[in-house]
């Protein structure tokens, strides 16, 4: 791999974020309704104090101008501030380690337990086990069973919130991670299937290796490349907020946020949002394709 | 004012409200009362600031009412203005004057003085225009603010002529008109005092409020999760009972769910948990009216709503309380224009707000009948006001024949100043709601239904209710409220709008804690009565 290809990937960057941003910007600030009147439960507000907040944000600019003054911001640092005041960089500093502890909890659960459970199901395909994981729980179920049984039946785990350190992670990774476990499951099981049916597995097997060895060193090595791609999509998805999950465990971080920023109307805290998220997304996939270049050597990229 | 917002956000996911807890002894109440000590958990929402002049919603007033006195607290019973952080208020004969000497000796979270000065200077502050604060137009009936609010341009002063510091203690508040319900105003947070410490850098100051009330933060505002606040040892008013008080930041259903696993003593109770609080946790859960009026507001504008035979019938045909059993459960049918917690609420005030379909027919019909189509406008995304407006729908087609639609609109245009309601482009009846800044029959009758309310968007105009409100402006308070009510008995008699019912402040909360009750007057919980139980009593000698 060239250092020509990691520049032009680099450089792609840019142009990805100003489209990202136009859209995001257009989508928010072109919608109906008025994010002054809210700070007051849509009252009029004095003039004074109306045109005055307007002004201080840039609302009584036209779009195309909101737009520019939200890039110099940016070209200096500067991800502008919400329209109460807060800075969005502050917030999203405050936010993300929430975002990265629950993506790293629920990451652990997919690639274990997904991994885990496509190789069994393979390998015993068509039993019980194996139907079991075509199952897909969709992750608002999931969560307020977990909440349910763990939480107020079983007074286990907390529910909400995140003032009770790591344990306050442990329901909220899990209905994400079962859920991304199972989707990934299934995704590597046909991959390993796939694969077992290769000539040089049966040809491994036939020359009596051991079985365990067969699956770990060449079938699951083979089906890497298309699980790394699916576990590096997974990864910046979730560090782009799990906004349900969030949700449902009050938990303070990037999804919450855009919930809030998307209810109040808060432009600049919605685009900064899916600024860092569209960042996370580009470089998470850059990292991804090199990995797989690594993987398998007949990835190349000149 | 705020009602809207606070509707519309209780018709998301929570109910913003508290209660009075009449009499619950569970656990160690028997001990000696008094006993101090202990932490306890309460439900609230994430504020916009915790600067007083800055904020003006439920989630910002809950914390700062432990955080501050405000000059008035409300009786109980008559909910009249009573003194708190204020010693003395007097009114000047000409009503325009009012003298105000606070209480000596108080000092704020960082043990700087509370004087006159800290009064005046924070009132300056919020009523300068280029400040921005949200809560500015509280003080556009104080001598002086046009010239820190002029149409264009920057003000040419700092400072309210009308205030004047005459002592330590001791400043009068000069107003424009004579205003009979000044007194109840200074119970709202726009009227509280900001220390020093506020004017250096008013940001940090947001992140860590010092303020000069029962209970200080016990660490910085932690968004989205928390506010801590614990005693203030030298606080010169009545101390709080609890040791700390945790303020949990919840959005959606996590508070609800956070309670019945045990890990919130206090919460509040909306229309979706409700019937489920009355079965499992009927021995703590309190239910009490609060300070929002619902109502089905009517354009007056629009030609086939001009007839009050015809509005009186509408509000005829309606059976409340059997939607309010089915659907809205946190809510009980409106008798009045005003809710029972308000100084000139009336019982039963509205005679055409039963259900009578015999006299809504007969009015009906007396008013020239309904043409053509009527529609019923509300926010979307709300299934239960969806239901309930189905149901309200039905019942006018049934009890009177008139045909109906339905028409959810999108919450963001809603409310906001281009939508339908400001805009004076509403089809028919909508759902609205009005929540007080202040427990005087008067909030719920000037700025909805006087010539210059400042949400007076359903087009009513009644010169002889604007002279009756007037008039009452300009007596004393005590003497202003049956004035007052006879400028009610015009809108029940003309029925501008439609009132639908008062949203229940309902709390529930577990054996940890006793002594839970509502701020009289206001929609809050009183943050220094609760009692944690088997609190270890660590300042008992108080008792």
């Amino acid at each position: 791999m060239s250092k020509r290809y990691l520049i032009r990937r680099l450089l792609l960057v840019v142009p990805v974020l100003l489209g990202t941003i136009l859209i995001v910007f257009a989508l928010v600030f072109l919608t109906p309704g008025d994010p002054v009147n809210r700070l007051a439960g849509n009252k009029p507000l004095a003039p004074s104090t109306y045109n005055e907040i307007r002004t201080r944000y840039h609302l009584d600019q036209p779009f195309v101008v909101q737009y520019f003054y939200y890039l110099d911001g940016l070209a200096h640092g500067d991800l502008g501030a919400t329209f109460t005041g807060r800075d969005v960089t502050d917030i999203l500093k405050e936010r993300f380690p929430v975002t990265l502890k629950l993506t790293l909890g629920a990451f652990a659960i997919e690639v274990v337990l997904g991994l885990l459970l496509a190789v069994v199901a393979a390998v015993k395909r068509r039993t019980l086990l194996d139907s079991a994981i075509l199952v897909f729980t969709p992750v608002i179920v999931l969560g307020f069973v977990l909440q349910y049984v763990f939480g107020v039946k079983l007074h286990w785990l907390p529910v909400a919130g995140i003032r009770d350190g790591p344990s306050s992670y442990i329901l909220p990774s899990l209905t994400l991670g079962l859920g991304l476990a199972a989707s990934l499951g299934r995704l590597a099981r046909s991959n390993v299937l796939d694969n077992m049916a290769g000539e040089h597995i049966r040809a491994a097997i036939a020359r009596g290796l051991p079985r365990r060895r067969v699956v770990g060193r060449h079938v699951l090595k083979n089906s890497l490349v298309p699980i790394v791609t699916i576990l590096g999509l997974d990864f910046a998805y979730l560090m782009g907020g799990a906004v349900i999950t969030e949700t449902i465990f009050n938990l303070p971080g990037l999804g919450y946020s855009l919930i809030t920023g998307i209810k109040t109307q808060n432009g600049p805290l919605v685009v900064g949002l899916v600024t860092l998220s569209a960042i996370i997304f580009v470089f998470t996939n850059l990292f991804v394709d090199l990995l797989c270049a690594r993987i398998d050597p007949r990835i190349s990229y000149e | 004012m705020r009602g809207s917002l606070r509707v519309l956000a209780i018709g998301l996911s929570l109910a913003f409200v508290a209660a009075a807890c009449s009499s619950n002894s569970s656990g160690g109440a028997s001990e000696s009362p008094g006993q101090q000590g202990g932490t306890y958990s309460f439900y609230n929402g994430e504020p916009n600031h915790l600067i007083p002049q800055n904020d003006y919603e439920s989630a910002g007033t809950q914390a700062f009412q432990g955080l501050w006195t405000r000059l008035v607290d409300f009786d109980p019973t008559t909910y009249k203005p009573v003194p708190a952080q204020a010693d003395s208020i007097t009114q000047s004969s000409d009503g325009l004057t009012y003298d105000i000497t606070i209480k000596s000796g108080w000092t704020f979270h960082d043990g700087t003085p509370v004087t006159a000065q800290s009064y005046v200077d924070a009132w300056n502050y919020a009523a300068y225009g280029p400040n921005g604060y949200i809560l500015n137009f509280f003080f556009d009936k104080i001598e002086g603010y046009d010239a820190l609010n002029p149409s264009s341009g920057t003000p040419k002063t700092k400072e309210l002529s009308g205030l004047k510091v005459n002592g330590t203690n001791e400043f009068t508040v000069t107003l424009t008109h004579p205003f009979s319900q000044f007194e109840y105003t200074l119970g709202f947070d726009a009227f509280d005092p900001l220390p020093k410490a506020f004017f250096d850098d008013p940001k940090a100051f947001d992140e860590q409020p010092i303020g000069d009330g029962p209970y200080m933060m016990d660490g910085k505002w932690q968004h989205d999760q928390t506010i801590n606040l614990q005693r203030y040892p030298d606080y010169a008013g009545t101390p709080g009972f609890a040791d700390k008080v945790e303020l949990r930041i919840y959005q959606g259903d996590a508070a609800w769910l956070d309670f019945q696993a045990g890990n919130l003593d206090i919460t509040l109770v909306g229309s979706d948990h409700l019937n489920e609080a009355r079965k499992s946790y009927s021995d703590t859960l309190s239910e009490e009216p609060g300070a929002t009026l619902l109502y089905l507001n009517l354009p007056l504008y629009q030609p086939q709503y001009q007839n009050k035979d015809v509005r009186q019938a509408l509000s005829l045909a309606i059976d409340r309380q059997a939607v309010m059993n089915a659907i809205l459960v946190a809510e009980t049918p409106a008798d009045d224009f005003m809710p029972p917690p308000v100084t000139g609420y009336r019982q039963g005030a509205c005679q055409y707000c039963q259900f009578n379909v015999d006299l809504a027919k007969q009015k009906l019909q007396e008013g020239g009948g309904f043409n053509g189509t009527l529609t019923l406008n509300f926010y979307a995304d709300d299934t239960t006001l969806e239901q309930a407006m189905e149901a309200v729908a039905n019942q006018w087609h049934d009890n009177l024949g008139i045909t109906t639609k339905l028409n959810a609109i999108p919450q963001n245009t809603y409310f906001s100043g281009s939508g339908p309601i400001y805009t004076k482009k509403m089809t028919g009846p909508w759902w609205d709601g009005w929540t007080e800044d202040y427990p005087s029959i008067q909030d719920f009758l000037e700025p909805i239904y006087g010539a210059n309310g400042g949400y007076n968007t359903s087009g009513y105009l009644n010169k002889t209710f604007d002279q009756t409100l007037d008039t009452a402006n300009q007596q004393s308070l005590e003497a202003s409220i049956p004035t007052y009510q006879q400028a009610d008995d015009m809108i029940l008699e003309d029925m501008p709008a439609i009132p639908w019912g008062y949203l229940g402040f309902n709390t529930v909360h577990d054996d940890n804690v006793t002594n839970v009750v509502k701020v009289p007057g206001l929609d809050e919980l009183d943050l220094s009565k609760v009692q944690v139980v088997g609190a270890s009593g660590a300042s008992a000698s108080a008792s």
